[in-house]
């Protein structure tokens, strides 16, 4: 092998692309028979492994600061369409996606929406009441304990219980938020997170898929119609008024494959995800009988079924996402 | 969510649902390879940051129209590199030129990480454009031969050949025999 080849079959190697071992082991031998290779191969090897330049301690804070202002200032745009295909990513040319794509509906847009607005209105009355309250036993030198009325679309479990000795109350957290304002919904066991209206699409240009039953984040349960565009990641229900809502399939990856949440039925937009039917939650914190580790454990561990592989599908344990379930989520890998 | 270990594709899921603590461990995690790339573009730490800032604002605004096939960071990649390009087709920044005859000779021993570092970026900066746009797509962000000539519009062996061609140039500039390394 001459060394050039030699050196070019190292550089591919080091970056992790398909060279067959007898190749490999051909330029592994002459790099160590020729000096000038071996050096070349060395410094390669170096400038590979050289640390990344170091920005300021507090970029990462800097540009938290600006997403966030900018999320605010957004707040009234429509919902962002989905790539129809990855060729809208990856075209050869220079002009990227951002331009043309019409930002993702903020938090404080989904919590503006007319459907969480009375939730959020609760909210705030709520925490007026605090507010003033603490405020006149503040002046009074009194310490009372005050409970909060519960807002309209929480439940009685719901953190709305505060004490006037304690700080004052605060607004929902992220969490709380979210899923106040994100519901899920369930066709055919997948799981789909609610997105926002759209009005980019007609109800009568999609397709019917299936049917769920959800409050859409309203007071009553009802059945829609669950439509498609032919995009499996994104869903639509037409309201009756109109209005078309997308969600978008709940995902995640693992082993370079994509699994897709199942769950049982889901009938209202504060409800998170439980096993499909079928499956019982554990009886064990190690995910016994049912599943076992395949690697680490604890929260952030994935979990098989018992005997099974990861092409049956992963479990999840309780933790990993509280936004999506107090309990154990199954993963099926997405068709 | 177990944010520090939780996989891109969960934590964009979880930022396009609104999470702002999952985009926020996305910006932590990627911004040195960001800010990476756009030093080497511009020469100077300030714009570098300031485009760095800008890129997560866009991917940020993007998260819908992000295709949940993809890579996170082929994207990311796509969304810096145009960044860096519309800054200076637009006139706002340019990049520091650099002339590879006369940058300063590093002195010091190369098995010092921070000697190494400053060293193979004065280099870095001395590549031609689309070599170092292919190293910067392999090394820093991850990609495979194959993706890297997607984003880039040319053949994978195009890459394949960029990429050596760069860190050989590189080896030599920095003349590691005489660096130590």
């Amino acid at each position: 092998m001459e060394c050039m080849e030699a050196q070019e079959v190292i550089s591919s190697a080091l970056d992790r692309e398909p060279v067959t071992e007898e190749v490999l082991a051909d330029a592994k031998e002459h790099c160590h028979s020729c000096a000038q290779c071996s050096r070349m191969v060395k410094a390669l090897v170096a400038v590979k492994r050289s640390p990344l330049p170091e920005p300021s301690e507090d970029l990462p804070d800097r540009i938290m600061a600006a997403v966030r202002a900018d999320s605010a200032l957004s707040s009234g745009s429509p919902v962002p369409q989905a790539a129809p295909d990855d060729s809208a990513q990856t075209s050869p040319t220079d002009r990227d996606a951002p331009a043309s794509v019409v930002p993702l509906p903020t938090l404080r847009e989904r919590l503006l929406h007319p459907r969480n607005r009375r939730a959020l209105a609760a909210w705030s009355a709520a925490a007026a009441v605090i507010f003033v309250a603490a405020g006149i036993g503040a002046i009074g030198g009194l310490r009372t304990i005050i409970i909060a009325p519960t807002p309209i679309g929480m439940t009685a479990d719901s953190p709305a219980t505060f004490n006037s000795e304690e700080t004052a109350p605060e607004p929902p957290s992220a969490q709380e938020a979210a899923i106040l304002a994100s519901g899920l919904i369930v066709v055919d066991t997948a799981a789909y997170r609610f997105v926002g209206p759209d009005d980019s699409v007609s109800a009568t240009a999609l397709k019917e898929i299936g049917r769920t039953r959800s409050d859409l984040g309203e007071t009553f349960v009802t059945e829609h119609r669950v439509l498609s565009a032919g995009d499996p990641a994104r869903v639509f229900i037409a309201r009756t008024d109109g209005e078309v809502l997308a969600f978008d399939r709940v995902i995640r990856s693992y082993q370079g494959l994509t699994y897709v949440l199942r769950s049982d039925a889901i009938s209202s937009f504060k409800e998170l995800a439980t096993l499909p039917d079928g499956m019982s939650e554990p009886v064990s914190a190690d995910g016994s009988p049912l599943f076992e580790p395949v690697r680490g454990g604890g929260e952030s561990g994935i979990y098989l079924k018992a005997g099974a592989d990861a092409a049956t599908g992963i479990a999840l344990p309780p933790g990993s996402d509280p936004s999506l379930s107090a309990g154990w989520t199954w993963w099926t890998p997405a068709r | 969510m177990n944010y520090p270990t939780a996989e891109d594709p969960a934590l964009v899921a979880a930022a396009r649902g609104g999470d702002m603590d999952a985009f926020e461990t996305l910006v932590r995690r990627h911004t040195r390879v960001v800010y990476a790339h756009a030093l080497r573009f511009f020469g100077d730490p300030s714009p570098a940051e300031d485009v760095t800032q800008e890129v997560f604002v866009k991917v940020y605004r993007s998260l819908g129209s992000f295709n949940e096939h993809s890579r996170f960071t082929t994207w990311l990649y796509r969304v810096t590199r145009n960044a860096c390009l519309d800054e200076v087709r637009s006139g706002k920044r340019r990049p520091i030129p650099v002339d590879p005859v006369e940058a300063p000779q590093i002195e010091g021993d190369f098995s010092d990480e921070v000697v190494l570092s400053t060293a193979v970026e004065h280099a870095m900066r001395g590549l031609p454009p689309e070599d170092r746009d292919a190293l910067s797509a392999i090394a820093l962000f991850g990609m495979s031969y194959a993706e890297a000539g997607e984003v880039l519009g040319v053949p994978t062996g195009t890459v394949k050949s960029r990429v050596f061609r760069a860190r050989r140039t590189l080896a030599i500039t920095l003349d590691f025999t005489a660096g130590g390394a």
